[in-house]
């Protein structure tokens, strides 16, 4: 695992640097589910086999995040590096929110709660053809406002998609207040309610995050969430649970300074 | 309609398993033999069809080839976004199926007529439109839209629609209007089990020494550009009718093709379902009276046509 913090440090880096270059928004929101990410790519619980699709499978369901999949991408030799500093610019497919013409990119997401219900899809499909590989979707709290998410919630457990998995960077902040504030209900009893097993987790601890996903590989009936507590703008003080970062892109002097707390 | 698509579905779903039938909580009597003879290919997704779209795109991307279905208003409007972004954008082989299409479910009220989705899913790129005027119809273009592997919106009528073709035998093909009656003087283009309105007018046409050509446009995207120039040209005065808002529809495409061809100086006249929420219309029957959707109105229409 420390391989991994290392591995985080340096996606977190880049996806600064890709902000800053493009000047592109969703900084915040991109930081807050590195770690969620590095685990899930560059550790030995899932296998991703992209352009076959035949193994286990990502959806970004919370699309504005792109810079951190492309990141992962990137050091996941998915993409090259190359490919990876052409993010937003003129022409190129790396836009800010990402779509399937990338390699490693399964669906296109971009407009909010849309993931869960694709991997519902997916999952049920596998079902039908008694396959084990596991699907793992990443939603933002924010994205949990949306309808469809918890149609896709009653829909995964009455089917019994226990090959599913969703993850909530729950960093508490959505793109003008307090998630808290603006939408009611406590996140854990709802997804219990909707039939779910669900885990409460540090979504910032790696460890955390990856005994968690252990575990939810086990399930046998039930469809998993995994309550990842983040914190918005993580790995970088003086951007850590400040909601300018929503929108705001680093300076030249700042992404300097990012270099030196994350690269050293 | 909807009993020959339960039927055709069955037999079909004997040789292509790859088929998934995802209903929006209805059909129940419909589906049983469906559900018995094939019970991994069918899901009750519930009231739920924002889900059940994406769902379905889920299951594209997974091999298989499935098919939506429920109130035709619930599953195109509900689902707009579904549609654009998770099956036509990501170009994945679903069917969405719409009954009770146009006023099919006139006695419901607004809540369940759907008389604008043809003009909103038009501008959706990827997805083929397609209308059969009746039973018959249906069960010659379904294989073919199975076939095409293109996200597809299939509008349906409810039950119990009168044949337009018959005796004749039909032998549609996507992509390709299809002539159901040869005449000079006047040419009707339309779609779907309105259609029959205008074929039981014939005799009382003739009577008038009308003689109208009659095309049916059950492909309505992509529409059929070239055959409609060479009808255009053909003959210059032309009557659209559908069971659709008078925007968006097939007058809409028709008259777009004309205007881009300068020489072109036919008359072409509507009737459509207006555009105004529809209420108190009752049945059916009573529903196209008041639009004008009726035979005698379209009667009107075409003797005034004929005049000018």
């Amino acid at each position: 695992m420390k391989n991994i913090t290392k591995i985080s440090n340096q996606i977190r880096f880049q996806t600064c640097k890709l902000s800053h270059q493009a000047k592109a928004a969703h900084l915040g929101s991109a930081l807050s589910c590195v770690d969620i990410l590095t685990v899930i790519f560059f550790s030995d619980l899932f296998k991703f086999d992209i352009r076959k699709n035949s193994l286990d499978k990502f959806i970004l369901s919370k699309g504005h995040a792109a810079a951190a999949l492309y990141s992962c991408l990137a050091f996941k030799k998915f993409i090259s590096f190359k490919k990876l500093n052409e993010y937003g610019k003129n022409n190129s497919v790396l836009e800010e929110h990402p779509n399937k013409k990338i390699n490693g990119v399964i669906c296109s997401t971009g407009s909010l709660g849309h993931g869960l219900s694709f991997g519902c899809g997916i999952t049920l499909g596998e079902k039908i053809k008694n396959l084990k590989n596991k699907n793992v979707v990443l939603l933002s709290d924010g994205e949990c406002n949306e309808g469809s998410i918890w149609e896709a919630a009653g829909f995964a457990s009455s089917k019994k998609l226990n090959n599913l998995i969703a993850l909530i960077d729950f960093n508490n902040w959505q793109a003008t207040g307090r998630s808290k504030e603006i939408f009611g209900g406590e996140m854990k009893k709802k997804w219990q309610a909707f039939g779910w097993n669900v885990m409460d987790i540090n979504g910032n601890n790696t460890k955390q995050i990856y005994n968690a996903l252990k575990k939810a590989k086990k399930s046998k009936k039930k469809p998993t969430a995994i309550i990842c507590n983040t914190i918005k703008g993580k790995g970088i003080k003086f951007m850590e649970d400040n909601n300018n970062w929503h929108y705001r892109v680093p300076t030249k002097n700042e992404l300097k300074v990012i270099e030196k707390i994350l690269m050293q | 309609m909807r009993n020959t698509f339960a039927k055709i579905l069955s037999k079909l779903t004997k040789k292509n398993n790859k088929i998934i039938l995802l209903s929006g909580d209805i059909g129940n009597k419909l589906f049983d033999n469906f559900k018995k003879d094939h019970p991994n290919n069918f899901y009750n997704c519930g009231v739920a069809e924002s889900n059940m779209t994406t769902v379905a795109a889920g299951l594209a991307f997974s091999g298989f080839q499935p098919i939506t279905y429920t109130i035709t208003s619930f599953n195109t409007l509900k689902t707009i976004e579904q549609i654009k972004l998770d099956i036509c954008y990501q170009d994945l082989p679903v069917i969405i199926v719409g009954v009770g299409s146009g006023l099919g479910y006139s006695n419901l009220g607004t809540t369940h007529h759907s008389i604008e989705d043809i003009g909103l899913l038009s501008n959706i790129p990827n997805l083929n439109i397609i209308v059969p005027t009746d039973k018959q119809e249906l069960e010659i273009l379904f294989p073919q839209i199975l076939k095409s592997k293109k996200p597809t919106f299939l509008r349906l009528g409810k039950k119990n629609e009168k044949p337009v073709y018959d005796s004749n035998k039909c032998n549609s093909k996507i992509g390709k209007a299809t002539q159901i009656l040869r005449g000079k003087n006047v040419c009707i283009l339309g779609y779907g089990n309105i259609l029959r309105n205008c074929i039981d007018l014939i005799s009382q046409l003739k009577k008038n020494k009308i003689n109208p050509s009659i095309y049916n446009f059950h492909t309505l995207k992509p529409i059929n550009k070239p055959q409609i120039i060479k009808i255009l040209e053909k003959y210059r005065k032309i009557l659209v009718v559908e069971e659709h808002n008078k925007f968006g529809g097939l007058f809409n495409r028709v008259s777009e093709i004309k205007t881009s061809k300068q020489n072109f100086k036919n008359i072409i006249i509507s009737v459509n379902a207006g555009d105004k929420f529809i209420i108190g219309g009752g049945d059916l029957k009573n529903t196209q009276k008041k639009l004008g959707l009726d035979k005698n109105s379209i009667l009107k229409k075409i003797k005034l046509l004929n005049s000018l």
